[in-house]
């Protein structure tokens, strides 16, 4: 519905500033072969259907369900986190969902998908350093759901001296932080099955 | 601005600083995209904002009218046609980034493609389309082709009554 609005709001915007006939008919031209193009583009890419797949409802929860949270979990930066994990001193824990995380994350986290973490600490423990530093980091932004993550894991005293990672994984990789790749379930000891890669 | 007014050369400098800068823009965030359209596509999907059908029509189009909108600017063809698109594609934009950071979703706003997947849509990139409304607005201004007065009583040129 969002997206409708915006784009009767552009053609409304265009419409107006097309005050003279010369304009609007050059307008006119422009869009046309702009959209021919476009349609042509779609037809003949090989890995562009028409119409994308609808999404998956895969049962939970969005983002804007998540329950909303003040900024109250104190902050780390990139560069103290990248200290505190060369001195191994912090485990991270990733709230992206699991295919993110299987994508690539920082070394040593794992993955508690925001989404999903009420119910998975409701049915096991996860097995942090109750007195070790825990720094919870989400895909970036507003780090909504490392927030709610850390908030958490504070409530449910897994760990108290847990920090949101600022600015996320976004940040992590634009500052050159050292990723991996590989698969962990819930509540295991995160492994890593490929080397480590310079990220950029 | 009446069109026997020369235009004053600031305007033309600016002018040409917009439509360097915004069509540059453009064309280099159009090329991105086009090399990798499914990404695109997802990345649209992320904002939460169109239905799915309009994806991959998106995905399609819009790298298309970046790319001849920021052509028309670069080279003069249409200037005012393309600012007017280009500008509000730009305003559509600032407005997908103002819902995004009142919903509080976490993405990469997929402007330039894969390229820049580290630039989190956020305040920041609101200023930077701003900025980009600011060089399309200054590639608009200057009238466009040769000057539309009123016929010239003392003309009596043939040509004049071929008009």
């Amino acid at each position: 519905m969002l997206g409708l609005l915006l784009i009767a709001a552009l053609v409304v915007a265009t419409v107006a500033l097309a005050r003279q006939l010369d304009l609007l008919a050059d307008l006119l031209q422009l869009g046309g072969a702009s959209m021919l193009v476009g349609l042509v583009f779609l037809a003949v890419h090989p890995k562009l259907e028409w119409i994308a797949s609808p999404p998956a409802d895969d049962g939970s929860c969005t983002v804007d369900e998540l329950p909303s949270v003040a900024p109250v979990v104190d902050r780390v930066s990139v560069e103290e986190a990248q200290e505190l994990l060369e001195r191994s001193q912090v485990t991270f824990v990733d709230a992206r969902p699991a295919y993110h995380y299987a994508a690539a994350h920082i070394p040593g986290a794992m993955n508690l998908p925001a989404e999903d973490a009420e119910g998975l600490l409701d049915m096991q423990s996860l097995s942090l350093p109750p007195d070790g530093a825990v720094i919870t980091y989400c895909d970036g932004g507003s780090c909504e759901q490392s927030e709610y993550l850390g908030l958490l894991l504070r409530e449910r005293g897994v760990c108290q001296k847990v920090r949101v990672l600022e600015g996320g994984w976004q940040a992590w990789v634009g500052a050159g932080g050292s990723t991996v790749s590989g698969d962990t379930r819930f509540g295991d000891a995160p492994s890593s099955s490929v080397a480590p890669e310079a990220a950029g | 601005m009446s069109a026997s007014t020369p235009t004053p050369k600031w305007m033309l400098a600016a002018s040409w600083a917009g439509r360097l800068i915004a069509g540059g823009v453009f064309i280099y965030a159009a090329a991105l995209k086009l090399v990798d359209p499914v990404a695109f596509a997802q990345d649209i999907a992320n904002y939460q904002a169109f239905p799915y059908w309009t994806w991959n029509l998106a995905a399609a189009v819009v790298p298309v009218v970046e790319l001849l909108g920021g052509l028309a600017l670069i080279i003069g063809f249409k200037r005012r046609a393309g600012s007017v698109v280009l500008g509000a594609l730009t305003l559509a934009f600032i407005g997908l980034i103002l819902s995004v950071i009142v919903r509080g979703i976490d993405l990469s706003c997929g402007c330039f493609g894969e390229a820049t997947q580290s630039s989190a849509v956020g305040w920041p990139m609101l200023l930077r389309d701003v900025a980009l409304l600011v060089a399309i607005v200054a590639a608009y201004l200057p009238p466009e082709g040769p000057p539309k007065g009123p016929p010239n009583p003392s003309d009596s040129s043939p040509k004049r009554l071929l008009k």
